[in-house]
């Protein structure tokens, strides 16, 4: 087992602490913003103007295929189309500048918007392909629709933006882009410490997780699109005024490959991949035209070479090599977590359980009738387990009291609230949390922020105060973290809130589920088998845990097949058989019954098993 | 008994964090070996270790006398060693009899003798032969355990590791997988088995090792390590036995 306390030395207090960051960070910004006084050659000036609008698209393609997801090969396109409404309007129509740039935004907006659309239906590669459809048509128009676009000969003289009567040189045009760069950086590194980040990751991790959290796939999706597509319309304006003739030949499915490839070799899903994949894959070879005909080559090698040694990009190899640093010098891998600076535990209130009432459920698969006309009742507030053979339906059952299928027939009542047909998110906002029988946490996220995303639908804060980090944002996000780690305290996990979820054990994975289900202040509970693979002791924490949550108020639904849990902890038992209900009572009534123990619990009476 | 596997002294470790220190033991043909310890105490990494998934930092791995350490999972495979990791990982889009052929891969056997194999593992689980064309996906979760000690059988393993083959199984089906464990025993294939029921797991063995983070701390024939102190103590806390 790794040991915990690594003694802190010199070096690991200059690493720990977070001054350094800030100021190289602090570094970097003055060196961008001092460059054009430094460049000394228009070409380097262009190039790093070139730069910052090609980081504006990675970003925005970073957010989307990154964070969310969704590969998009029509970037090069969205770009076209915030670079030709600027152009046609500044040009055509003579508008300014910026509310050419402006409309160019929202445009690109509403196409990301139209191509979010399959998006909802279809698998990621299909997605790939649709985007890269649309590519094709958006360049297809660029030529045809030449009374509006000038077809081959493409728009020319674009005018630079002007303000208070003047019109901008190229450091002032850099210096724009660079801020607006910036701008843009910080907001996306907001956004994705707020709840949108780990909404997105849930997006791209799992999708399960995300509806079970009360996520509205859709409006988080679109959400996606649209910010991604705009951010890249902006550049697209910026594009225009740089390059001053903007044709079709600029915007070919070539352009939309490199924007992947920057992404994802410097580092997708990465807030510093973007800004890495621009730098290593744009200016190097810029720089290397010298070279001539060898630069291709170099190129497709150093391609190569990253995906097989990089596979996070380059981001994600800087990262590790910096964490195999640290501990070469002494500190953790990882900075220590801030101390938690919780406005004292947070007092958890009791809850009104939720009653379930199922009446008639009926649900085919194929030919295979999983449930046949099941009734049930749970009384608000009680431990009710549902035990049975593997394959009576048991998940299926708790599947559809959450939403995730819909039954053939028959009614799902949460207290008087028939849920059949309503949607999995909108079945969670009514306080429906549920647990996997695999656990079903994003493994890149701590235990902290897994738990947080259960919350999802309960953050308020609006996106411009995510975005701007707003002292409301601010205070929600204090607030939500100070619970996450008193619920993760309060299911046993108080020590490794701060551990990534993919390296916690299977068992504490289960406990961090719970968590991340309680954190939505559910009525009701739903958990999948919590014990499989416990030890006898952690079975023991298990049943004192769901003890307490069930001290709440909350109504807990457990299907289980330990019964000596289920006989410690509930009141109620109703065991599936094939679909239909075998029996029902006490556990010790059940348990009892003949026909339970000839279809489930076999010749071992609960004594003996529970020893 | 001769011992057909010895495990050395091995360190095992996933990047810069340490799992398994020193740890040895002995498994002797033809029995059911039980490794048993609380969640995290390494169980899991040290099957993932015999089987050439992770490679140890330190020591032997010494199967029928040759050194498997660090060697390739397909070279642990064609040794004769089979693992059926945690959570039936099965081809789920593949039906039985596909996931069954899917065992033999690679494997250099007659054509004439593949008819036999699949006969045997029909017989040790009737179920499977019915449910031929199923794809594995569908099956129940039982079915899916089975499935997967069947697919490692086809290969007729000197040795078959299995991790956690209760997991999630209704009490009559652990009975009956358990059975079969038993039987295949009994028909020569040597076990070596990790299970949290850890009563049900030293029922059925011969011998048992106890791990606690990622040390062996006891070993015995099992029925003994049953009635001992060392399997609670190393369940911190675990529940007093009435």
């Amino acid at each position: 087992m790794s040991d915990r306390t690594i003694p802190r030395g010199g070096a690991a207090r200059v690493l720990d602490n977070p001054w350094l960051g800030r100021t190289a960070i602090l570094v970097l910004a003055v060196a961008i913003y001092v460059f054009p006084l430094i460049a000394h050659s228009d070409y380097r000036l262009y190039l790093g103007t070139q730069v910052g609008i090609y980081l504006l698209v990675a970003m925005g393609l970073n957010l989307l295929s990154g964070y969310t997801g969704q590969p998009s090969l029509c970037h090069g396109a969205l770009l076209a189309i915030g670079a030709y409404v600027t152009a046609i309007a500044t040009v055509d129509h003579g508008w300014s500048f910026w509310p050419a740039a402006l409309v160019g935004m929202a445009i690109t907006a509403g196409a990301g918007a139209l191509i979010a659309l399959p998006a909802f239906r279809v698998s990621a590669w299909y997605f790939a392909l649709i985007t890269l459809a649309f590519a094709e048509v958006v360049g297809g128009m660029l030529i045809e629709w030449g009374g509006l676009t000038h077809s081959f000969s493409g728009v020319v003289g674009i005018p630079m933006p002007s303000a208070f009567g003047q019109s901008f040189n190229a450091a002032q045009l850099f210096w724009l882009v660079a801020t607006i760069d910036i701008a843009c950086f910080i907001m996306m590194a907001n956004m994705m410490r707020g709840r949108f980040g780990r909404g997105f990751i849930a997006l791209r991790d799992n999708e399960i997780a995300a509806r079970a959290s009360g996520i509205s796939l859709v409006r988080l999706k679109m959400f996606a699109f649209v910010v991604s597509a705009a951010v890249t319309g902006l550049a697209g304006a910026f594009y225009a005024v740089q390059k001053t003739v903007i044709t079709p030949d600029d915007f070919t499915a070539d352009v939309s490959i490199f924007f992947l490839v920057v992404v994802v070799l410097g580092g997708s899903g990465r807030l510093w991949g973007a800004a890495l994949g621009t730098v290593a894959f744009f200016v190097v070879p810029e720089l290397l035209t010298s070279l001539q005909a060898w630069r291709l080559l170099i190129y497709g090698v150093v391609l190569l070479a990253l995906m097989l040694f990089a596979p996070h990009g380059l981001a994600g190899a800087i990262a590790s090599a910096w964490r195999s640093l640290r501990v070469a010098l002494g500190a953790s891998p990882r900075p220590p977590p801030p101390l938690a600076t919780a406005p004292g535990a947070p007092t958890v209130q009791k809850v009104r359980g939720m009653a379930v009432s199922i009446a008639g459920l009926l649900k085919r698969f194929g030919g295979v009738t999983a449930l046949d006309r099941v009734s049930l009742k749970v009384e608000a507030g009680s431990v009710h387990a549902i035990v049975g053979p593997n394959g009576s339906g048991k998940t299926t059952l708790l599947n559809m009291i959450c939403g995730f299928f819909r039954p053939d027939e028959g009614s799902i009542r949460l207290d008087d609230v028939e849920v059949v047909g309503r949607s999995t998110a909108g079945i969670a906002r009514l306080g429906v949390g549920r647990t996997f029988q695999t656990p079903k946490l994003l493994p890149e996220l701590t235990a902290t922020e897994n738990a947080m995303l259960g919350a999802f639908a309960a953050e308020r804060a609006s996106t411009i105060e995510v975005a701007l980090w707003a002292p409301r944002a601010r205070r929600e996000h204090a607030a939500l973290a100070a619970q996450a780690e008193h619920f993760l305290g309060f299911v046993g996990l108080g020590e490794r809130v701060h551990e990534q979820a993919g390296e916690l054990p299977h068992g504490q994975q289960r406990l961090a589920e719970i968590a991340r289900a309680l954190i939505g202040r559910p009525r009701l509970l739903l958990l999948d088998e919590p014990a499989a693979g416990l030890s006898l002791t952690e079975l023991d924490k298990l049943g004192a845990l769901i003890r307490s949550i069930a001290d709440l108020g909350v109504t807990v639904v457990i299907v289980e097949h330990h019964l000596e849990l289920v006989a410690d902890i509930c009141r109620h038992v109703t065991v599936l058989d094939r679909g239909t209900v075998l029996a029902e009572g006490t556990p010790d009534a059940v348990f009892a019954d003949p026909a339970v123990i000839a279809a489930y619990m076999g010749a071992r009476p609960l004594a003996e098993a529970a020893s | 008994m001769t011992a057909l596997l010895q495990v050395e002294a091995i360190d095992v470790g996933y990047g810069h964090v340490g799992v398994l220190e020193n740890v040895s033991l002995t498994v002797d043909q033809g029995s059911i070996v039980a490794l048993v310890g609380s969640n995290g105490a390494g169980k899991s990494t040290l099957l993932r270790a015999i089987s050439g998934l992770l490679r140890p930092r330190r020591g032997r791995i010494v199967f029928a006398g040759t050194d498997l350490a660090g060697a390739p999972p397909n070279r642990v495979v064609d040794a004769g060693i089979l693992h059926v990791a945690e959570g039936r990982r099965l081809f789920r889009q593949q039906s039985v009899d596909d996931n069954l052929e899917l065992g033999l891969y690679g494997a250099r056997i007659a054509r004439s003798n593949v008819a036999a194999r699949y006969a045997r593992v029909f017989e040790l689980f009737p179920v499977l032969a019915e449910r031929r064309r199923s794809r594995a996906g569908v099956l129940s979760g039982g079915q899916q355990q089975m499935l997967a000690i069947a697919q490692a059988l086809m290969r007729e393993p000197r040795l078959l590791m299995l991790d956690e083959p209760s997991l999630g199984l209704a009490p009559i089906i652990v009975d009956q997988v358990l059975e079969v464990l038993l039987r295949l025993r009994d028909g020569g294939t040597t076990i070596l088995l990790v299970e949290q029921m850890v009563e049900r797991a030293l029922e059925i063995a011969d011998f048992g090792f106890v791990l606690q983070n990622g040390r062996l701390i006891g070993q015995g024939p099992a029925a003994e390590l049953a009635r001992s102190d060392i399997v609670t103590s190393a369940y911190v806390g675990a529940k007093q036995h009435n």
